[in-house]
Formats: structure tokens, C-alpha cells, sequence
């Protein structure tokens, strides 16, 4: 949109490259019930009800024209039974982002749970990194990593191994009719992408969710406080990566679950 | 010892090193026997020798007859006793492990005849911390070779008698090698010391956001000429071998800078060494194989001859090179030999120092800081100072590390063949 204007311009260097891209992502075992109860139908936590919490700094988007942009997003292990499939992987609970143009993009396109947050660039004291998202002024999440190491090359095999037939990044596409309350589209959608990391460290992650009325942001509290709910039952390892994604594979585009 | 005498090289440990130093004794026609505790190990030992030999020929390095026979000459064994068993010369190359490396060699010396020259192939440890685990010190020196390279450090322990270092550097000739006697023990020898650091740059570079591996590769061949950078070097050497070569690295507590730089070298490795990318004997390591991006024609094409990664990577190297010959390690002439023949670059760090004055070397070092460390910036700046001191500028002046307009670096034979 808008469509009377025909749609979004590609050309040779409107790739889905984001050519730097550093992240940080804390992981951590939560209620799986609690969890359950927040997925949509056909769709369970993982036999470990794992929520990743990340960040990531996205810089020399090639869609965008070399610019860059923020996100803080929410992801949970899940399996999805469909009618016609079952797929182990990550269900996209909600993503923050700092520009109206991947969000917008993102959620017509691909069916991505976005919104929108300010989320300043990460900060680095000594061996701390910090990160953060706030709207209307309001604090949402804070994230922090530190007590910071190299990987183990065993942990960089067996996270590699953990992926396999897992990289399935889901999402639930659902726009409602104009003035009435059913659905004007409804479906599950997987947009793989791709990662090459070129840095990873591990270390020691915490994640401070605020607690929100609707007065202090009346269009997310709901979000917040829902995975404020949540509780932190283990934090798992925290990971730093810097490297490059590409969210356009031509060999898995997105596409509709069955 | 020449080949052809009784007796026999015998290699302790059939990793890279040990099947390379292996082969090269071959092809200059002695009797090789690799060791290995690992009987797995050892099964591995014909192919590696194999793919050696296929690269040395592809290189134009070697005729296949020439690896054929030389293969014939290697045998393999799995009891020490045996393997030692009329050998003249005992070469060490097992795993960098101090505490393994000393129950070895006192081992070794027990076995072994008292005629019998034992060495250390050790990358990283130094000839004082083994040597006294051997009775007989005499007959015990460092002998490092390079994998690639026909340049072989000869490192005297303080026992080493001077019959011992004479005959490894007869063994080291008839190699068709070249020797580098150093005047004492230096942590990576010459070359490593160098190339070291400079590899450690071009990653910090990457890491830090400041350069591409691309471009970082592209200031080292604009700057030296040489065929690949820092990255295709990595590749060439093995990306695993730099990594354990930083994971072994001992941890410096007080020195938290240096701990730090460790971690994040090893971040940056692991990702590649962890997902089997490991270097040009994988297909995959920082570029691809065959044709890797950097020997492609316009790689170059474009990029400037300076840059902020040519003064870090010239900077490392030479100031590397300074502490060297401050250290009083080897000479700077001798430490050009060493990189030029390591490498087969034209010049060496000395005279690229001339190149670039040596009031604006010292001007770069400020700028870059002290990449040997910052408790030799005195050091290293006193070299350059000193030949100041005589009246010696650099290139532009007329005189330097060397004399101009015809610097000995440039004359046939400066590297030469034997012993430096």
C-alpha cells in the first residue's frame, strides 16, 4: 500500500541483504502452560518452553538503500500441527522496531507481529552491553549480556546441529475485515532468512520487563504485560553476534503454512 | 649427516608438521619414520604425505617422480622404540603442551643414543622451558621449520653444543633450506613474531568494524606485493592452527587488554572454525577454493596505496621487526632474509621501514600505537632511533637499514641458500 501506486520498487540492489547486523539474544526457559496459552491454535511451545528475547542493530540494508534501523523482538520455540504439516521452530510472539518501513513491509508481506518502539543503538560499558525499547516515553523491555566469552568450537557445532530442520521462523498473517470482526486474512506463514555470522561471543543474559497501564502506552501495554507474565524460569546462554542476514531466499521464500 | 648415512629422521607426532618435515627430509633423500601414539593418527599419514606432495607439485615446487620416491623413503610406526631404532636425528612435533612435551623428552633422552641430535618443532614454547628436561642438553636445540616456506629457526638452548647446531644446519642445507640461527630464544622465533601480529591486526581490523577482510587483504598485497593478504594467509595456513594457536594462548589476568583482544579473536574464529570452514585444504575457510576472490583478475583494481589497515598491518609488522633486532634476536638484514625467504616477497620489514623514512615510521607507530606490545614502544622506537642516530634516514636519504641506491636486498643472492 498504497496499491493505486503500484509496488514497492526492486532493481538490482534492493536485495534482502542487511550487510552488518549485530545482536544480542537471551534465551531463557519459561511456564509452558503460560506459554500455551499465548500461541495461537495449532501451534505449542517446544518440549522446552524456551522465549528469546533479542536485539538487533541492522546497518547497510541493501532495501533501504544502505540505511539501517532497530528491533527488539520475542520469539518462542514452538512445533506447528497443521492440516498439512508439522514444523518444529520459533513463533514470532511480537517485534519492536525503530522505522515505519520494515514494519509496514513486514506485516503485509510476511505476516511478522510488528510494532512500533524507540530503541536507541545498544551501548557497550566495559564488558556489559545494554539495549532497550520505550514508547510514548515509557520504558517496555531492558537487556543486558555480560560476563562475555568466546564459544567453545563444541558449542558453535552443537548449536549448528540444534538448527537443523529448526530454522523455521513462523509468524501468523491476520488482518481483519474493514468494519467487521472476522477476518479478512488469516493464515501461518514461515519466512525463513539467513545468517552469516562472522562474531559470536557468549556470556551471561538478564531481561527486565516493565509492567505498563494503559495510560502509559495504550496501544502495547497489553503486549508488555503479557510477557511480563511470563515468568523466567532459567536463563540459558546469551549470545553476541555481529554479522550478516539475508531475508530473502529464493530457495525458501515465505510462504503460507499448511 | 648427510642423506644417505646410516640412520634414519625419526618425526615424533604425524600432525601437519610432522608429515611435512617428514616429506621434506625424503625429497632430499633421507630415511623418514613418523611416530604417532595415535594408531588412527598414523593411518592418516599416507594421504596427508600424498596431498603435500600434490600441492608441492602443483606449486611447480616438485615433479611427481620426485614425491613418488620420496613417499617410498617414509615409513610409520606406532612403538617409540622401534622408531628410534638407528635414528641420527629426532624431530618433535606433537601437540603444544608443555607438561607432555617435557615428559617426552626426557623420555627421548633415555632412549636415544648419545650421538643422536633430539629437536623441538615447537611453534609457541620456548627452548628454556624444555631443555632442561633432558640430561644431556648438548644435543638438544629448537629446529622450526614453516609449513610453505624452506626457512628453518635454529634456536641453541644453553646446553646446545656448537657440533649440534653445526649439523643441523648441514641437515637444514641439504634440505635446500635456509637457517636462521638465532642469537637467542624469542617467543615465534623471527618469522611467526612477526607474521603474528599482523594477522592479529587484520582480524582486529575486521572485528572492530574498521576494514573488510577484503580490504584488509588489499593493503597487505598493495604494500608488499604479495600474492594474497593476511585472510588468504589464514586460509593457506589453516584457519583451525590459528585458532588453537589463540585458544592455547595462556590467560594474562593483569594484562587485561591482551585478554581481551584473545576473546575477541577467538569470537571471530570460532564461527568459521566451528562450521568447518578451515582454510583452502576444506574448499572454505575466509574465501573460497579454487579460485578465491583475491587472485581474481581487478581485486585490486581501484584501492589506494595507503589506507588506515596498511598503516595498522605495516605498522604491527615492522614495529614487530624492530623489537626483534632490539631484542638482539637476530639482525635486521638477517630478519629481512627470514620474512623474504618465508614469504618470497621482494623486500622484507626493514626495508620497507627505509622505504618509508624512518622519522615517519616513527610518526606511524604513534598514530597506530605500540602493536609489540606497550611495554617495548622504548624498545622499539630506540631502534629506529639509533640508526637515526647515525645518520641514517631511510631510502630517501640515501641510507637506512641499507645502503641506496643499491640496497643489498635488491642484489641476487641476498636470501641465498644455507645458513643466515
Amino acid at each position: 500500500m498504497p496499491a493505486h501506486f503500484g509496488a514497492r520498487y526492486t532493481g538490482p540492489n534492493t536485495s534482502g541483504w542487511y550487510r552488518d547486523v549485530t545482536a544480542m539474544v537471551v534465551p531463557y526457559v519459561t511456564d509452558r502452560t503460560k506459554l500455551a496459552a499465548l500461541l495461537p491454535d495449532g501451534f505449542e511451545p517446544a518440549e522446552d518452553p524456551v522465549i528469546s528475547v533479542y536485539y538487533a542493530c541492522n546497518k547497510q540494508i541493501d532495501w533501504l538503500a544502505g540505511r539501517g534501523y532497530n528491533m527488539i523482538g520475542v520469539n518462542a520455540d514452538v512445533i506447528y500441527n497443521g492440516e498439512g504439516e508439522r514444523l518444529a521452530g520459533t513463533y514470532a510472539l511480537v517485534i519492536w522496531e525503530n522505522l515505519a518501513d520494515p514494519i509496514l513491509t513486514g506485516r503485509e508481506l510476511q505476516g511478522i507481529p510488528k510494532v512500533f518502539a524507540d530503541i536507541p543503538d545498544h551501548s557497550i560499558s566495559g564488558d556489559v552491553w545494554r539495549c532497550n525499547a520505550s514508547h510514548f516515553g515509557h520504558a517496555i523491555v531492558g537487556m543486558e549480556i555480560s560476563a562475555l566469552r568466546a564459544p567453545e568450537l563444541e558449542e558453535i557445532a552443537a548449536a549448528q546441529k540444534a538448527k537443523e530442520g529448526q530454522d523455521n521462523p513462523m509468524g501468523w498473517r491476520y488482518i481483519q475485515k474493514a468494519g467487521a470482526p472476522d477476518p479478512a486474512l488469516d493464515e501461518y506463514t514461515t519466512f525463513p532468512s539467513e545468517n552469516h555470522l562472522s562474531q559470536i561471543m557468549l556470556g551471561e543474559g538478564n531481561v527486565d520487563w516493565n509492567r505498563l497501564t494503559w495510560e502509559q502506552n495504550p496501544t502495547q501495554f497489553h503486549i508488555v504485560n503479557a510477557l511480563e507474565q511470563l515468568p523466567i524460569v532459567e536463563y540459558r546462554p546469551a549470545m553476541i553476534t555481529r554479522g550478516a542476514t539475508n531475508l530473502v531466499l529464493p530457495q525458501r521464500p515465505t510462504r503460507v503454512l499448511r | 649427516m648427510r642423506p644417505g648415512d646410516p640412520g634414519h629422521v625419526c618425526f615424533i607426532g604425524a600432525g601437519t608438521m610432522g608429515c611435512y618435515n617428514a616429506l621434506l627430509a625424503s625429497l632430499a633423500g633421507y630415511d623418514a619414520v613418523i611416530y604417532d601414539i595415535s594408531r588412527e593418527t598414523l593411518f592418516g599419514v599416507p594421504q596427508t604425505i600424498s596431498a603435500m606432495g600434490a600441492q608441492m607439485v602443483a606449486a611447480g615446487l616438485q615433479d611427481t617422480d620426485a614425491v613418488e620416491v620420496a613417499k617410498s623413503r617414509i615409513a610409520t610406526q606406532h612403538d617409540l622404540t622401534a622408531a628410534l631404532y638407528g635414528a641420527k636425528l629426532v624431530s618433535e612435533s606433537i601437540f603444544e603442551n608443555l607438561e607432555v612435551k617435557r615428559e617426552l623428552f626426557a623420555d627421548l633422552d633415555g632412549r636415544c643414543r648419545s650421538d643422536v641430535i633430539i629437536t623441538t618443532n615447537s611453534s609457541s614454547l620456548m627452548v628454556s622451558d624444555i631443555e632442561d628436561a633432558l640430561g644431556d642438553g648438548s644435543r638438544f636445540a629448537a629446529l622450526h621449520s614453516h609449513l610453505g616456506a624452506m626457512l628453518f629457526d635454529i634456536v641453541p638452548g644453553p646446553r646446545t653444543a656448537p657440533g649440534t647446531t653445526a649439523a643441523l644446519k648441514e641437515y637444514v642445507s641439504n634440505l635446500g633450506g635456509i637457517s636462521l640461527v638465532l642469537n637467542k630464544e624469542n617467543k615465534g622465533y623471527v618469522f611467526n613474531a612477526m607474521i603474528g601480529p599482523v594477522l592479529a591486526t587484520a582480524m582486529l581490523q575486521v572485528i572492530d568494524g574498521a576494514a573488510s577482510m577484503e580490504d584488509v587483504d588489499r593493503a597487505w598485497m598493495k604494500r608488499t606485493g604479495s600474492p594474497m593478504g593476511p585472510f588468504g594467509m589464514m586460509d593457506l595456513f589453516g584457519t583451525a592452527l590459528i585458532y588453537d594457536s589463540w585458544k592455547h594462548r595462556p590467560a594474562m589476568p593483569d594484562q587485561p587488554l591482551m585478554d581481551l583482544m584473545k576473546r575477541k579473536v577467538l569470537s571471530f574464529l570460532a564461527p568459521i572454525v566451528g562450521t568447518g570452514r578451515l582454510g583452502m585444504k576444506s574448499g572454505h575457510g575466509f574465501y573460497t577454493y579454487p579460485d578465491p576472490a583475491y587472485s581474481r583478475p581487478g581485486f585490486l583494481n581501484g584501492y589506494p596505496e595507503t589506507s588506515g589497515a596498511d598503516y595498522a598491518l605495516t605498522s604491527a609488522w615492522t614495529q614487530n621487526a624492530a623489537l626483534i633486532a632490539a631484542n638482539d634476536v637476530a639482525e635486521p638484514h638477517d630478519i629481512d632474509r627470514a620474512w623474504i625467504a618465508a614469504t618470497r616477497q621482494a623486500k622484507g620489514p626493514f626495508a620497507i621501514l627505509d622505504d618509508i623514512g624512518l622519522e615517519r615510521a616513527l610518526t606511524l607507530f604513534a598514530v597506530t600505537g605500540p602493536l609489540a606490545g606497550i611495554e617495548n614502544i622504548a624498545k622499539v622506537s630506540g631502534c629506529l632511533l639509533g640508526k637515526l642516530g647515525e645518520g641514517c634516514p631511510g631510502a630517501a636519504g640515501g641510507k637506512g637499514f641499507y645502503d641506496y641506491p643499491e640496497p643489498a636486498y635488491a642484489e641476487a643472492g641476498f636470501v641465498g641458500g644455507g645458513a643466515i
